[in-house]
């Protein structure tokens, strides 16, 4: 298959751009806005939750564990497998943060104690019988989303296809699971297909709950999404989640877009 | 008015309470087999519910400002209870006041340990204010004092999340009828709705202890009555809230617990996503 990818990113207003707890992760590494070709293909968002202490640290980890996961791996068993190193995350930062003279105060130690929390989208695509179409296999657990796009038609809202679903208790994925079984309960999956000409978007909560929005009342997002940079009225990704923003169609709120052009 | 506006450091909210330290607190009230002076269980209340808000506005680098905090006594005088560093103040921003807590004790703690059971943790429990009950119970002034501060803090956060004033106490006002003082702090409004009037009300009468009641609630108690209609109605999106912890709520309920637990209340306030578990 052959890809480009162009990911993109905005803080929350207000926010640091240290303090984004967005991530997006892309395997073989591609860089930004660089083709990929190849037989497969890995992409994942995740979004942590923002009263979650290390959240921003829980969602690269899960990203980057999702995309290093074989193909077809079940969500559950990928999640668990980045819990696992959790302990190390958290030793750490601690260290960091004795070193820098800095240690834990009371009102962190509660927070991690309980660990971080994020959603999380990823795909897998494989080459098929050509190099011109094949399996495409999408899981999440929570909000984030994954669209696919195709002759100018949305073909895909994956896991969540209605804008009035979000709300501030996603499913989440937790890095101190308390009950390992309940991810694989809460964890979704599809197998389908892509094919070269489509477009794939995985987005954060807010993008998406907007993408939707817009598709329901007769728009094309993905139109608006495909011209970010190059055509001169939408402007680049800041300005579009900006004007966003300002009209309220977008909420506050970290705001994250992995595009990847088949 | 649909109290939805967004609460983050650019556009912070604010919580102001109030804590009954007068004699009648020394009074001893039983739960189940404990038996604590009401200014005890209001004093932990107020601290519990500090950190509580403090934990939940916690990130890496601090406490982030999502809201500014006062905490008014009031007995013998009326005034801040904060000390140290806070001595004298009224609103600071809440980074500050978990910078600066009178001490912080160690406790222990029960947590889930991961096989259905609990575990005893030790944990850091940091304390502003000390059980107090000496002088009269002036609740009108401390809710107009409450009602000068929101103000203050509405004329430069027009689009605030309403502020939320918190009274604890054992209903015996003895400045005048503390009503009018009440509906005077719940009129104020910011262009999200009214600010909420919510009262903790601590009673040796007995009882049934009862969370967020509504009309059809039997209040035995003289004093719960009044606090009752003092309080605000619960915003929708707590009522729903409330439901989903598992507290019978309706459309009639109001922000007033008797003899119960209002942690609940810093639960109800949304900072973006919230770090739950899986059920």
């Amino acid at each position: 298959m052959r890809a480009f990818i162009s990911t993109f990113a905005v803080p929350k207003a207000g926010s640091t751009n240290e303090e984004y707890e967005d991530a997006s992760d892309v395997r073989p590494a591609a860089g930004d806005d660089a083709e990929v070709i190849g037989p497969w293909l890995a992409a994942a968002v995740a979004d942590g939750a923002s009263e979650a202490m290390l959240a921003g640290h829980w969602a690269r980890h899960l990203t980057t564990t999702f995309t290093a996961a074989p193909a077809g791996q079940h969500l559950a068993a990928t999640i668990l497998a980045a819990a696992t190193g959790w302990d190390a995350v958290e030793a750490e930062y601690r260290r960091v943060r004795d070193d820098a003279g800095e240690p834990i105060a009371w009102y962190e130690e509660d927070g991690l104690r309980r660990g971080a929390y994020a959603t999380l989208v990823g795909a897998h695509l494989l080459d098929g019988r050509t190099d011109r179409q094949g399996p495409l296999l999408v899981a999440a657990l929570g909000d984030a989303c994954l669209f696919q796009v195709r002759d100018d038609e949305l073909i895909t809202a994956f896991p969540i296809d209605d804008p009035d679903e979000f709300d501030t208790r996603p499913g989440l994925a937790p890095s101190r699971p308390l009950d390992p079984a309940k991810i694989g309960e809460h964890v979704v999956a599809r197998a389908t297909e892509w094919r070269q000409g489509d477009q794939l978007l995985l987005a954060s909560d807010a993008l998406a709950q907007w993408f939707l929005a817009q598709a329901r009342a007769g728009g094309t997002p993905w139109r608006t999404l495909s011209d970010l940079g190059t055509d001169a009225e939408i402007g680049g990704f800041a300005a579009l989640v900006d004007g966003c923003r300002a009209n309220g169609s977008l909420k506050n709120d970290d705001t994250t877009l992995l595009r990847i052009d088949l | 008015m649909a109290y939805t506006a967004e609460i983050s450091r650019s556009n912070p909210s604010c919580f102001i309470f109030l804590i009954d330290q007068s004699t009648s607190m020394l009074d001893e009230i039983t739960e189940g087999e404990l038996v604590r002076r009401k200014a005890d269980v209001v004093a932990d209340a107020l601290n519990r519910l500090l950190r509580e808000l403090a934990v939940k506005c916690a990130k890496e680098g601090g406490v982030r400002d999502y809201f500014h905090v006062a905490v008014i006594g009031y007995g013998v005088h009326v005034g801040s209870l904060l000390e140290g560093e806070l001595a004298g103040r009224d609103l600071v921003p809440l980074s500050q006041v978990a910078k600066y807590p009178a001490r912080v004790e160690e406790r222990t703690k029960k947590v889930p340990d991961g096989a259905g059971g609990l575990v005893e943790q030790p944990t850091k429990f940091p304390v502003w204010v000390d059980p107090v009950g000496n002088g009269g119970t002036p609740m009108v002034e401390a809710l107009r004092q409450a009602t000068v501060l929101a103000n203050t803090f509405l004329a430069t956060n027009e689009n605030c999340f309403p502020p939320v004033v918190l009274n604890l106490t054992d209903g015996q006002a003895t400045d005048g009828d503390p009503r009018p003082a009440a509906e005077a702090v719940r009129e104020l409004a910011s262009t999200d709705g009214n600010v909420l009037l919510f009262n903790l009300h601590v009673s040796s009468e007995g009882g049934t202890p009862t969370i967020f009641p509504g009309a059809s609630a039997e209040l035995n108690d003289e004093y719960a009555r009044t606090l009752f209609s003092m309080s605000s109605p619960l915003p929708p999106h707590m009522r729903a809230y409330a439901a989903q912890q598992g507290i019978a709520v309706d459309g009639t309920s109001r922000g007033f617990v008797y003899n119960a637990d209002m942690i609940t209340v810093v639960q109800f306030l949304d900072i973006g996503t919230r770090a739950t578990d899986l059920r």
